[in-house]
């Protein structure tokens, strides 16, 4: 399979794989691990980020994926993924459609998803141009409780101490997950078409944009103390803004992080399918179906309240594993080795 | 624990009020139980109004809102109000009215908030507030007129440690509470008499400075700024009169607020949030014993008046 994209493709394709599944819920687990200097550790965060993401602008290139490799990625996806979709349903069934019997909630997202996995490639690539809309949209209706903030929540920053700091840290990093998708997509971005230097800082700042302006204002507008019970604390916010043509925003935004999420969805397979169908293999319209299914299957059964927690509080070693560890170890194997991207691309055709 | 619920009705030709009754174990089992008592079921979503009497609100607000909380269909931007005496006779008195309770509830608190004789409270601030190690909360405090039997506002609880304390400031002395917690777009109104003729002004603008002067001691300095709305009898021609008037403006209101901090240190009730800027301006002073900190603490108060308008005459 073989895509070629253009810059805006590429950041458009990666700007919900980064944001889509975590945004809503980050901000608690961030804030209640880093307490009053949340929002500073998550600047250092950004920061160390931004760096890896220069090295791996600088060294995608050796980034080939092998057959373990391959198979560890598609089992962390397929998880990855079952986990995405479990906590959607369980997010809109507890904010929007408590009475809506889980399959159908699951079939409302990996429909799509199918649909659009089994359609051509551009439809996968151009589905984000939604995205600009919801986020003016949200920022005008978080900055509504602006009345409501209260700006000494921020500081002193010194009440942080080094605890605080490891764990906001690690937490903060997994707001960066999936830092794979950008190796695995960027050698399909045409080669006339210019990443580093001013494009990847652009990008990498919206991505940080994004979330410090979350963090910040889910800081400003909830006591340190209600994050230990917030989960969706930006769904709360919303929750709470009178406005006069809608009794509840949140809905409205609930409905928008469902239409994200299958976007999110959507450009994960395409992921997952370049990766897959590298190699040419019989069958592909069945194993995307496969794919889906089994999506189907262990969302199903994730989706509860308990096994999510667990889950949650767990995650952040997916970051420093499959983001960082594992990335890095096949950049240097293949440094080693001299292979390249472009040699691989060549012997395999 | 009894709850109990007013809504609107409609009949053929006009609304009555209903007013359902039940008791049960939590919030959550008396509305149950209310459920049982009428045809449909009962939906907060459109609640506007939540009022507790004084006698629950002493034992703690937070078991009695939890449920609010944690249900994505209630309503949190209701008022929470604290009740003088049994919550029936409120609802009752709302029979008579064309307006429905909450309605009407609601409404009372929005203009007492405008005049700032109350601060800006929903369930959601409240929950917030009552999470909040460096503040207290002050709630809408609602008295029953015994001879009219209509509600009206009684001044504002105060809460120590998410606790009522039983003391209520009556509305004279909660508009200081206003003034020193002062947002914008709302104004405060103050009179007095001056040389034995009333004098009324309207606080339009609040600039406020806080500073902590030693470990024991916080120095708060407030800017207003003023416009005379009523000075029967005297004439303001002479610009040399402003000034005096100014002078005796913050005498008066310094005095007033120095009378409302006595009685929030006496009930450790620190509704101002001074804990919340200790805690960030010199953290060393704040901890778990913040409360008996601040009943303890040296507040000196310091007022700054301008007359900025007189009205359209002199």
């Amino acid at each position: 399979m073989k895509i070629s994209l253009s810059r805006i493709q590429f950041f458009m394709l990666l700007f919900p794989l980064f944001t889509g599944f975590v945004y809503i819920s980050i901000q608690s687990i961030i804030i209640d691990s880093g307490k009053r200097a949340a929002w500073l550790i998550f600047i250092v965060a950004s920061i160390l980020v931004y760096l890896l993401f220069i090295l791996y602008e600088k060294t995608y290139k050796y980034f080939i994926l092998g057959k373990v490799s391959s198979v560890i990625y598609q089992i962390y996806w397929l998880f990855h993924l079952s986990l995405l979709v479990s906590y959607t349903i369980f997010v809109v069934s507890t904010w929007m459609s408590p009475n809506t019997p889980k399959y159908a909630l699951l079939l409302m997202l990996l429909i799509p998803s199918l649909y659009a996995s089994l359609s051509r490639a551009e439809t996968a690539v151009n589905i984000g141009a939604i995205f600009g809309t919801f986020i003016i949209f949200f920022i005008i209706f978080i900055l509504n409780a602006a009345d409501d903030f209260e700006y000494r929540n921020l500081v002193p920053t010194s009440e942080s101490g080094l605890k605080e700091w490891i764990w906001g840290l690690i937490y903060s990093f997994s707001a960066y997950r999936n830092m794979e998708c950008y190796l695995i997509l960027r050698k399909y971005v045409m080669k006339n078409e210019k990443i580093a230097g001013k494009p990847l800082f652009y990008f990498v700042f919206l991505l940080f944009f994004m979330y410090m302006f979350s963090i910040i204002t889910v800081s400003l507008y909830f006591s340190l103390d209600e994050f230990r019970f917030i989960s969706e604390p930006l769904l709360y916010i919303l929750h709470t803004q009178e406005v006069t043509f809608i009794k509840r925003l949140d809905l409205i935004f609930v409905f928008f992080w469902v239409l994200i999420t299958i976007i999110t969805i959507i450009n994960f397979i395409l992921v997952v399918k370049l990766v897959h169908f590298k190699k040419k293999r019989k069958y592909t319209k069945m194993r995307i179906v496969l794919y889906h299914i089994l999506i189907f299957i262990f969302a199903y059964y994730f989706a509860n309240f308990a096994d999510l927690q667990w889950i949650r509080v767990r995650y952040w070693i997916t970051f420093p594993i499959f983001g960082v560890l594992l990335p890095i170890m096949i950049i240097t194997w293949n440094k080693v080795r001299g292979r390249t991207i472009f040699d691989s691309s060549n012997s395999s055709s | 624990m009894k709850g109990i619920y007013a809504y609107s009705e409609a009949l053929q030709d006009s609304t009555e009020i209903t007013v359902i009754e039940a008791e049960g174990k939590s919030p959550r089992e008396v509305r149950l139980n209310a459920e049982m008592k009428v045809e449909q079921s009962i939906d907060l979503s459109m609640l506007s109004a939540f009022i507790l009497g004084e006698d629950l609100a002493t034992d703690g607000l937070e078991k009695y809102l939890d449920v609010f909380y944690r249900d994505p269909y209630n309503s949190l931007t209701a008022f929470v109000v604290i009740a003088k005496g049994s919550v029936k006779d409120y609802i009752d008195a709302s029979k008579s009215w064309s307006a429905e309770a909450g309605e009407y509830y609601s409404r009372l608190i929005r203009s007492a908030e405008i005049l700032s004789y109350v601060p800006e409270y929903t369930l959601q601030t409240t929950g917030a507030t009552l999470n909040s190690k460096g503040t207290d909360l002050v709630l809408p405090y609602i008295t029953l007129d015994e001879k009219q039997q209509r509600p009206q506002l009684g001044g504002v609880a105060l809460f120590s440690k998410g606790k009522y304390t039983g003391r209520v400031l009556k509305p004279d002395q909660s508009k200081v509470i206003g003034l020193l917690l002062q947002k914008k777009g709302r104004k405060i109104q103050f009179s007095f008499f001056y040389n034995n003729k009333p004098l009324s002004i309207t606080v339009m603008d609040v600039k406020k400075k806080w500073k902590v002067t030693s470990s024991n001691s916080i120095k708060l300095d407030y800017d207003l700024q003023m416009d005379i709305q009523e000075l029967s009898g005297d004439n303001l021609t002479d610009t040399k009169k402003i000034p005096e008037i100014e002078k005796f403006l913050e005498q008066k209101i310094t005095e007033e607020i120095e009378k409302v901090i006595t009685v929030l240190q006496e009930e450790k009730s620190d509704v101002l949030g001074v804990g919340n800027f200790v805690r960030v301006a010199k953290p060393e002073m704040f901890d778990e014993n913040w409360h008996e900190t601040f009943a303890e603490l040296d507040i000196a108060v310091n007022v700054k008046g301008k007359i900025l308008k007189v009205g359209i005459i002199k």
